[in-house]
């Protein structure tokens, strides 16, 4: 029996980003999908259903926070694990992640260590609910 | 063999002219050449090699041994070049003739005008001599300059 | 290659491009700078890189470009509003980065790059805080404007390349199937190559869509470019571009990017003057560059003109002569346009203050070496005081286009649609009228609008002097080029067809009249013309307002007076004689066998007419026959010189043809017998150089009517 993998997407403008930070999901054992711009991230989201969603908190089309929320008003969406990564550690960017609903606030570089374990913990998650 | 190489030999009225195999790409002959206008008599036209434009310098004009006889088809020699290929007119293509480096001499004091200008040494062969040709220096003329 | 080298490389492809758009943003903020969604833009590009410089562990990097934010955030906050301190700094910013990058690239880490001095200055811009209004209500986190999506794939150059060449291939055989197909008269066939060929068009035009670029992708550059000049030079400059979205082949893009940079940078250091210089002549004290691009049958101009002083042509002849490259009569032989087009002379590039900040010795003549090799051409004109252009055409490489095909001679050209304006056709006897003479140029009446008539197997040295159709007729092409209007003779006009012009060898490229050559249906090669080229060649069309007489050079690019153009050949007593090519009309190789006797001469049948011939030996009263084979034949051919004077034609007899050479005739030894214009040594053997119009004196022949069939004759012979 195949191996199924979970999916995770990444939505990220910055090329090189992207590509880090998907070869690091991918070592994880996750199936990687990017989108470069928040309205087609949400598109690629409600279509694609993945388990874990690694958004950067600036982004051309709908930012990060604008997306957070609208894919936490949605009953399909709603469930999927959010990580927002940003480069600045500031009190108030925190807080507005915060306030949109994501689950983890990342700051980057992140600690490899860290992070995949954040990323297990979401793929054993036996109900797909955030607690 | 070390220190010899393969020359294509060609007859260029009744010049024994080699070149250095490397150089040629290919023979053919039977292509028909468009005249340039305007160009410097060096050039014999332009052919179509398999969708290619080719220029062809005619080497009759080069050694100014007089014009090919009327009805005479001349033989491509194509050559390679950087700046895509040459075609170089001559009567005959001959065989391939190895030479040793070291049989190569500088040209004859005999050899006068523009034909010693275009070779780099000769090669005395049974009763002929065989002139090397300065391929670079055929192919790098551009419009308006004569060798 | 590893996948973080992989990574690598795509990083520095992202951050340079980054850092164009950076630039171009912070030229756009000097001219409006409370712009809010300029200045947003510049924050997330810089803070883009930092973000990736961390992730990519280049500490350098991420420092330099976190300095650089601590300013922008400052100007965002309206703590600092941006002066041109402000911008030179972020400027070097930018410039340090690219330098990072470069060395990134090469050895694949930050090594020992240092950008203190940087850095620091960014912090003392940073302290320099005067305080502004401050934004009000604005936050500082918000997204201002968007970054344009980029939905597109990345395809390997190779594979566009590959898939370029297919498609030309593609349409030639789609020509030969058309052609075969015509000829068939079979319905399915007919049916069936007509969707191939509407199939094929749109294929060949899907697939060079994928690789053009506008030009805009150079030109974006540019601003930088000039702005940094103008400072350096203590100049005031306005750049202004039209047609920056004139398309262009990549590799044509990446061809024109360096020639480019150094002709702006060349006209903001020569070509315009200081502000006070300006204002005492007059201007305005602000120079003003003008990039011009676009389309113009099968060519892409683009134009660089400066309002600046114009080309000193004193200057430059002075250049001249103290290098050795010419003497002072020859300068004062050449026309100003010639002086002009000195500039492209190797070893005449005059130092300068840009040229050193460039840190590069790239000259004129680098710039005219790198157009031609990608089969353009160059041309430069000035007008002194009021300023110079400079106009490079490029032929758009494997371009297809439509062509309207006709004949001259035994030969097609091809002549670009674009240029057509419509055809026009005299029958038989009404060519005298119709075609009138203004003071011995021929013009045609074109409803009203008198059109100069230019005939083309003259423009292409063939025989004939405005010679007809084989049925009397006159066939003109109404032509337009760069704003001229003129009609071109032919011999026959054939179809229009879609042809893909391919462009020349290195041989050839530089003739002004072509401006490539084509494969048509059968098979055959034929030469596209440059109508531009003609107009010009013609003096329908002088960019130069030029007072005084006007050199005849065929090709802008002889620059040096060359001397004449003589045929060598070999002389009765095995001398050495020249015949200057002006007064030979035609060369021509006949076999033994066409020659008769009529009333003691020889002659021969020729274009309907009758050609009296001659010896040079017998035309030279003084002259000493050897014996030697009758009529001097070699190779079993006649070779015979045609010299026409007023209409009459003459064929004078030559030994053998030797060569065609240009060569000074100021310095002729005196004459020793008539016929001869005096001696000079050429190629190492002293030559007596002959005048045909002395010595066919005594030679006649009927003159042809006008409007007489002159079809190209079945002879024996290869031409010259």
């Amino acid at each position: 029996m195949t191996d199924i993998r979970e999916r995770a997407l990444i939505v990220e403008d910055c090329r090189t980003v992207a590509a880090l930070t998907k070869l690091f999901v991918q070592r994880q054992g996750f199936e990687v999908l990017v989108a470069a711009d928040g309205l087609i991230g949400l598109e690629m989201a409600r279509r694609e259903l993945p388990r874990v969603i690694l958004t950067d908190f600036y982004l051309p089309g709908m930012d990060g926070p604008d997306l957070v929320r609208a894919l936490r008003a949605d009953a399909a969406t709603r469930g999927i694990a959010v990580f927002m990564l940003t480069s600045e550690d500031c009190p108030a960017r925190r807080g507005q992640a915060m306030d949109a609903g994501v689950d983890e606030y990342i700051l980057k570089p992140w600690e490899p260590q860290r992070m995949a374990a954040l990323l297990q913990a979401v793929v054993s998650r036996t109900d797909g609910v955030r607690a | 063999m070390a220190g010899s190489r393969e020359y294509t030999s060609c007859l260029v009225d009744d010049l024994l002219v080699g070149i250095p195999v490397e150089a040629v790409r290919e023979v053919t002959t039977g292509a028909e050449l468009t005249p340039v206008p305007l160009a410097s008599p060096l050039v014999g036209g332009l052919l179509n090699l398999r969708g290619e434009i080719v220029t062809a310098i005619d080497l009759r004009r080069c050694l100014q041994v007089g014009e090919r006889p009327a009805g005479q088809r001349p033989v491509h020699l194509i050559l390679r070049s950087d700046d895509g290929c040459v075609s170089l007119l001559v009567d005959e293509v001959g065989d391939v003739l190895d030479v040793a480096d070291e049989d190569i001499e500088p040209a004859p004091r005999t050899l006068r005008g523009r034909i010693r200008e275009l070779i780099t040494g000769v090669h005395k062969l049974d009763g002929r001599l065989l002139l090397v040709l300065d391929t670079d220096g055929v192919l790098s003329f551009s419009s308006g300059e004569l060798i | 290659m590893t996948e973080m080298d992989e990574i690598l490389k795509e990083f520095v492809v992202e951050s340079r491009e980054n850092l164009d758009q950076l630039e171009r943003d912070l030229i756009a903020l000097e001219s409006t700078p409370s712009s809010t969604d300029t200045l947003g833009s510049i924050f997330r590009t810089v803070h883009s890189i930092k973000g990736a410089a961390g992730l990519m562990q280049l500490p350098k990097l991420e420092a330099l470009a976190h300095s650089g934010e601590s300013v922008l955030s400052q100007l965002r906050d309206g703590a600092l509003v941006i002066n041109p301190a402000i911008a030179g700094g972020l400027l070097a910013l930018a410039d340090g980065m690219r330098q990072m990058l470069l060395h990134i690239d090469r050895s694949g880490g930050e090594g020992d790059v240092d950008c203190t001095a940087i850095v620091e200055r960014l912090a003392r811009l940073q302290q320099s805080s005067v305080p502004g209004p401050a934004a009000a209500g604005t936050r500082p986190d918000t997204v201002d404007g968007t970054r344009p999506v980029q939905s597109g794939i990345r395809v390997n150059v190779d594979l566009l390349d590959k898939l370029m060449n297919l498609v030309g291939e593609l349409v030639l055989s789609r020509n030969e199937i058309v052609q075969f197909s015509s000829l068939q008269e079979h319905s399915v066939l007919l049916g069936t190559s007509q969707r191939l060929s509407a199939i094929t068009t749109q294929l060949q035009e899907g697939i060079m869509k994928t690789r053009m670029q506008p030009i805009d992708t150079v030109w974006n550059k540019l601003p930088r470019v000039v702005r940094d000049s103008a400072e350096f030079c203590g100049k005031r400059v306005r750049l202004e571009m039209e047609g920056r979205d004139t398309e262009l082949d990549r590799t044509l893009i990446e061809a024109i990017q360096d020639p480019l940079t150094h002709v702006v940078r060349n006209c903001i250091d020569h070509g315009l003057e200081t502000p006070e210089q300006r204002i005492a002549a007059g201007k305005p004290a602000e120079g003003r560059l003008l990039l011009r691009a676009f389309h113009d049958g099968g060519q892409v101009t683009i134009e660089v003109s400066d309002d600046g002083a114009g080309i000193d042509v004193a200057a430059i002849a002075r250049k001249a002569i103290e290098g050795g490259l010419l003497t002072p009569e020859q300068t004062r032989l050449m026309s100003e346009q010639d002086l002009v087009n000195l500039i492209f002379l190797p070893g005449l590039s005059t130092a300068s203050k840009v040229t050193s900040m460039s840190g590069r010795g790239v000259g004129m003549d680098v710039v005219k070496t790198n157009i031609e090799q990608i089969g353009g051409r160059v041309t430069v004109h000035s007008q002194a005081g009021a300023g110079t252009t400079l106009r490079m055409r490029i032929p758009l490489t494997l371009a297809i286009m439509t062509a309207l095909v006709v004949t001259s001679g035994d030969e097609c050209y091809a002549i670009p649609q674009v240029n057509v304006l419509e055809l026009v056709r005299v029958d038989a006897g009404e060519a005298t009228q119709r075609i009138e003479r203004i003071r011995d140029v021929a013009v045609y009446r074109l409803r009203g609008e008198l059109l100069p008539l230019v005939w083309l197997h003259t423009e292409l040295g063939q025989n004939g002097f405005q010679r007809l159709a084989a049925d009397g007729a006159a066939n003109i092409v109404i032509l337009e080029a760069d704003g001229v209007k003129f009609g071109l003779v032919v011999d026959e006009v054939r179809d229009t067809q879609e042809i893909v012009i391919k462009p020349l060898g290195r041989h050839v490229r530089a003739i002004a009249m072509f401006a490539g050559a084509t494969i048509m249906g059968d098979g055959r090669v034929v030469l596209i013309l440059d109508i531009s080229g003609l107009a010009v060649k013609t003096h329908l069309l002088s960019n130069v307002r030029e007072r005084g007489s006007v050199r005849h050079d065929a090709a802008l690019e002889d620059t040096i007076a060359r001397g004449e153009a003589l045929l060598l050949v070999a002389g009765p007593d095995e001398g050495q004689m020249a015949i200057p090519l002006s007064q030979i009309t035609r060369l021509e190789a006949f076999d033994r066998s066409a020659l008769e006797r009529v009333g003691g001469r020889e002659v021969v049948q020729y274009f309907g007419d009758i050609l009296p011939l001659a010896t040079i030996a017998s035309l030279l009263p003084e002259h000493a026959p050897r014996s030697r084979t009758p009529h001097g034949e070699h190779d079993g051919a006649v070779h015979v010189l045609v010299h026409t004077r007023d209409d009459r034609r003459v064929g004078v007899i030559v030994d053998r043809i030797l060569d065609t050479v240009e060569h000074g005739l100021e310095d002729l030894r005196p004459a020793t017998r008539s016929g001869v214009r005096g001696s000079v040594v050429i190629q190492g053997r002293v030559t007596e150089i002959l005048d045909l119009d002395l010595i066919c004196g005594g030679l006649g022949a009927p003159r042809p009517v006008w409007g007489q069939a002159v079809a190209p004759p079945e002879l024996v012979g290869a031409e010259a």
